[in-house]
């Protein structure tokens, strides 16, 4: 295995304001494959084409937002070295029993990032019941719904200390650094994105003046058509879509941002270029975060760098 | 239109604006293409963005987030304008800067 450390961002828990309406949105329209319902009422998710037993977990609450986003690393060992090194980082850092609040997740740490965002990591999750076949696998193991998002993908954080959050993806998590916008200063960064293994992004920071916010969670589709048959699809289900179909600059992929029944943002993200750890890291200038970000349009509107949940 | 409307004013906008009685005041603004009224961006009730107060008038409200709207404000007339349907004529004072 030559991807060490962290593999991916492979969970995220949200928090929805009306929990059948969210459901009816990310199984019917999304796509989303049902999991269950925890013994608290939560609900779980995975894309068709993921192997671990959920990726999404909703949980109904006064306010939408972020609860957590997960990363998997390589092995158990790998996962105590982390935690042995969060805490040495200065992070408040907990653990939470195997087969807990996650059905089918080992063991998790849960960890305080300086912008006011908890992750957990975790090394072992069990094999989901509906799983992609194994021996002479067809592309799918039943045909996909709706737009047919086949997993999570990555997600954009904000809060303040974007600078620390970032030093410890790198430093202790070992992410890679793959493109960083400019903050109109020159010197510092307004946003970075980071990755873990080969996809140009599991993750990126913006600097925002409140704590534990959440720009967009994004889930993969394959190519530039099923970005269009996805708009399609929103329209005749009135999804609010926020911008796009597009490309971005950076990362070169191509995507559409929309927002889930509660308001939080959601992107159905395609291509992007593959992410080598010896590739040097590409920089956006505060004046062409515009392009950047809208490859098309060239121009940032101050809502999509405001509205968060 | 064949539905019932009620009529919106709007605090510092001299025109009045035809709502329907069946939907939610800011979809009855965007179906009308009337977006720069109230700042429009998710319509779930998540964002913030169109929020209003409702200075007369009756109308309802479904679940929108309590990091926007508190249980006082609510009480005091603040509201989303994506979660709020009308049951009269209204008048309302947008809380918001447009960021569009």
């Amino acid at each position: 295995m030559a991807i060490k450390g962290v593999l991916r961002a492979g969970f995220i828990q949200m928090r929805v304001l009306n929990l059948d309406e969210a459901v009816q949105y990310y199984r019917d329209v999304m796509g989303l494959d049902y999991v269950d319902k925890t013994a608290d009422g939560r609900v779980m998710f995975k894309g068709y084409d993921e192997f671990d037993h959920h990726s999404l977990t909703l949980r109904e609450a006064a306010e939408p937002g972020l609860d957590y986003m997960g990363f998997k690393v390589e092995s158990a060992e790998i996962l105590e070295e982390y935690a042995k090194q969060t805490a040495e980082f200065g992070l408040k850092i907990e653990a939470v029993p195997a087969q807990s609040d996650q059905p089918g997740f080992g063991k998790r740490y849960a960890v305080d990032l300086p912008t006011g965002h908890r992750i957990d990591l975790y090394s072992e999750v069990e094999l989901a019941a509906d799983h992609p076949e194994l021996t002479n696998p067809n592309i799918w193991q039943h045909e996909p719904k709706g737009i047919g998002v086949t997993g999570f993908d990555h997600a954009l954080l904000f809060g303040p200390n974007a600078k620390d959050t970032v030093r410890y993806f790198t430093d202790v998590l070992g992410l890679s650094i793959v493109e960083i916008a400019k903050a109109p200063d020159g010197e510092n960064n307004l946003c970075v994105w980071l990755t873990g293994n080969n996809k140009a992004h599991d993750v990126a920071v913006l600097e925002f003046p409140e704590p534990g916010k959440i720009h967009h969670f994004a889930f993969k589709l394959e190519s530039w058509n099923d970005i269009g048959r996805a708009a399609d699809l929103m329209s005749i289900n009135n999804i609010k879509i926020d911008a796009g179909p597009m490309r971005h600059g950076v990362t070169r992929g191509q995507t559409i941002y929309f927002f889930d029944p509660s308001g939080n943002r959601n992107e159905v993200y395609a291509g992007g270029y593959a992410h080598f750890p010896d590739m040097p890291v590409r920089v956006w200038d505060f004046d062409h975060v515009g392009k950047g970000i809208f490859y098309y349009s060239r121009t940032l509107n101050d809502a999509f760098l405001t509205v968060v949940t | 239109m064949d539905e019932e409307t009620f009529l919106l004013k709007v605090k510092g906008l001299q025109r009045v604006i035809r709502v329907r009685s069946d939907q939610f005041l800011l979809k009855s603004l965007w179906q009308q293409s009337e977006e720069n009224v109230i700042p429009l961006r998710c319509m779930g009730g998540g964002c913030g963005q169109c929020k209003i107060r409702i200075l007369s008038g009756s109308y309802r409200t479904e679940k929108m987030s309590a990091a926007h709207v508190s249980q006082a404000e609510l009480a005091s007339g603040f509201v989303l304008a994506c979660k709020t349907v009308p049951l009269s004529d209204l008048y309302i004072e947008v809380v918001k800067q447009d960021l569009s």
